[in-house]
């Protein structure tokens, strides 16, 4: 990204920054968290490379992202709470380091974040596959459809594999 | 936001995909696959971009899945939980005041902590304090302390940040320090406690302490020995920590850190958000920084790392890998 778009980007930020920040505080109520939700709502402008010149309703187009952050980041601890809890009552012996507790989050909130948005039975026909090797014909049994529709329901979720981009 | 269309060769490595998953593969079908992997660059290219988005996340859940089995379902279980849609999560929580409280609690709300903590410091400000019982506390920057001091114990309670204590000889009341993860014993001494994300570190500067984690396992610290209080384990650090105790006198020693730890250290002294790319994060960092210029330090590490640091205002700064 050159450096006149980057400043471009620097300017409607701190023309927004402080109505975006109230309007997140308010759904939030915490000033750390909605300071961050604040950056965070930039960089993924930055990272969309958006031309703030072709915003024609700032408010409302800064709204949207900032509502989808606020909503990842409540679904993200959820999952990093159950998680954690769960980690917490393996055997020692078996126990992931802090390090790897680190990366398994990471790892399902990836997975969560591409398959946000498909009907549970797709999620579900992927995860069997994917995480428990399961096989077509099993995972028509198990989840009581046809293996034509285990092959489509893995085909859509690939789709949206394929489709997703890498967070920056 | 629009998604762009899928092209035909992504099509293609799907449906690849898709026949490879259905059962275990036969020879037949691998040598098609690997046919038309060969085929034309674009072909390997398509197939890459699909194994990229999940093939790190899925072997992550796999590996622990290997050392204990039933891993993999589980982590399938948590993520087949029904989510409702945004729209309802928002107006849930909105209805019910949830924000700020209970299920943001511990994720960053240290500012509305400190205004309710008995002492505390702001961001970029370290402090020192006397305590009733003759004891000095010293609170590093964004930090914040219950006291609670009666006829029967002297407890401190570390709501969040880093504290340094020289401890007061009272035999009568031993002096604890508590945290999210259990508690530290005084046995006439001093140290430093200082509350991480998920952990407590404990490090002895003089004597010796009792560590303890909530569910009761408990150890003692030497002069010079440190430790990680976690959920149900206590780690002995092995490498050097008395250089943690630096910031005492507004300095940040790092020895051999990644730098995620560095700026972790340094974020308490900037103002506004400072974002580092997963790719810079275990880049090793060694120096000696001054705490009270975060942006000297920041320069500092940009110049000793292949880093680039980006500003955007005030509030908001960006460090990711050089691109070359």
């Amino acid at each position: 990204m050159d450096s006149t778009s980057t400043r471009k980007l620097g300017f409607f930020f701190s023309d927004h920054h402080r109505w975006l920040l109230q309007h997140i505080h308010k759904r939030l109520r915490n000033h750390a968290d909605a300071e961050d939700t604040a950056a965070e709502t930039f960089c993924q402008m930055l990272g969309a490379r958006v031309d703030p010149d072709s915003i024609q309703q700032p408010r409302a187009y800064l709204t949207v992202i900032a509502r989808r952050l606020i909503f990842d980041r409540h679904r993200r601890r959820q999952l990093e709470q159950a998680y954690l809890e769960h980690l917490a009552r393996l055997p020692e012996a078996v126990a992931p380091s802090v390090e790897e507790q680190l990366l398994l989050i990471e790892a399902l909130v990836t997975i969560d974040q591409v398959l946000d948005g498909l009907p549970a039975v797709v999620k579900a026909t992927f995860l069997y596959s994917q995480l428990d090797g399961m096989n077509y014909a099993d995972i028509a049994v198990k989840l009581q459809i046809s293996e034509r529709s285990v092959s489509r329901y893995m085909k859509q979720a690939l789709r949206q594999c394929y489709l997703s981009e890498m967070q920056p | 936001m629009s998604r762009p269309a899928l092209d035909r060769v992504g099509e293609q490595a799907i449906d690849w995909m898709v026949a490879l998953r259905a059962a275990t593969p036969d020879d037949a079908l691998l040598q098609r696959v690997r046919q038309w992997l060969q085929q034309d660059p674009a072909h390997q290219q398509a197939w890459n971009r699909l194994e990229q988005r999940l093939g790190q996340p899925l072997a992550a859940l796999h590996g622990l899945n290997q050392r204990a089995p039933g891993q993999a379902a589980e982590a399938r279980r948590l993520l087949l939980q029904p989510t409702r849609s945004r729209r309802e999560v928002l107006g849930a929580m909105a209805s019910l005041g949830l924000f700020g409280s209970a299920l943001w609690g511990g994720w960053r709300s240290d500012t509305a902590q400190g205004w309710l903590a008995d002492l505390h410091t702001a961001r970029g400000e370290r402090r020192s304090f006397t305590l009733s019982d003759g004891s000095r506390l010293s609170l590093n920057s964004a930090s914040a302390v219950d006291v609670q001091f009666d006829a029967g114990q002297r407890l401190l309670v570390l709501r969040h940040g880093e504290l340094q204590i020289q401890v007061a000889r009272d035999r009568q009341r031993p002096l604890r320090v508590r945290t999210a993860q259990g508690q530290v014993q005084a046995l006439g001494t001093r140290f430093l406690v200082s509350q991480e994300d998920a952990a407590t570190r404990v490090v002895v500067l003089q004597h010796s302490v009792r560590v303890s984690l909530v569910d009761g396992q408990s150890t003692e610290l030497q002069q010079g020995q440190a430790a990680l209080l976690q959920g149900h384990h206590i780690e002995r650090l092995t490498d050097e920590q008395q250089q943690r105790a630096a910031w005492l006198e507004g300095r940040l020693e790092v020895l051999d850190q990644p730098l995620h730890s560095v700026i972790d250290a340094l974020r308490p002294y900037q103002r506004g958000y400072i974002r580092l790319a997963p790719a810079a994060r275990d880049l090793r960092v060694q120096g000696v920084f001054a705490l009270d210029q975060p942006l000297q330090a920041l320069a500092a590490l940009a110049e000793a790392l292949p880093i680039k640091v980006e500003h955007f205002g005030p509030w908001l700064m960006l460090i990711d890998l050089k691109t070359a």
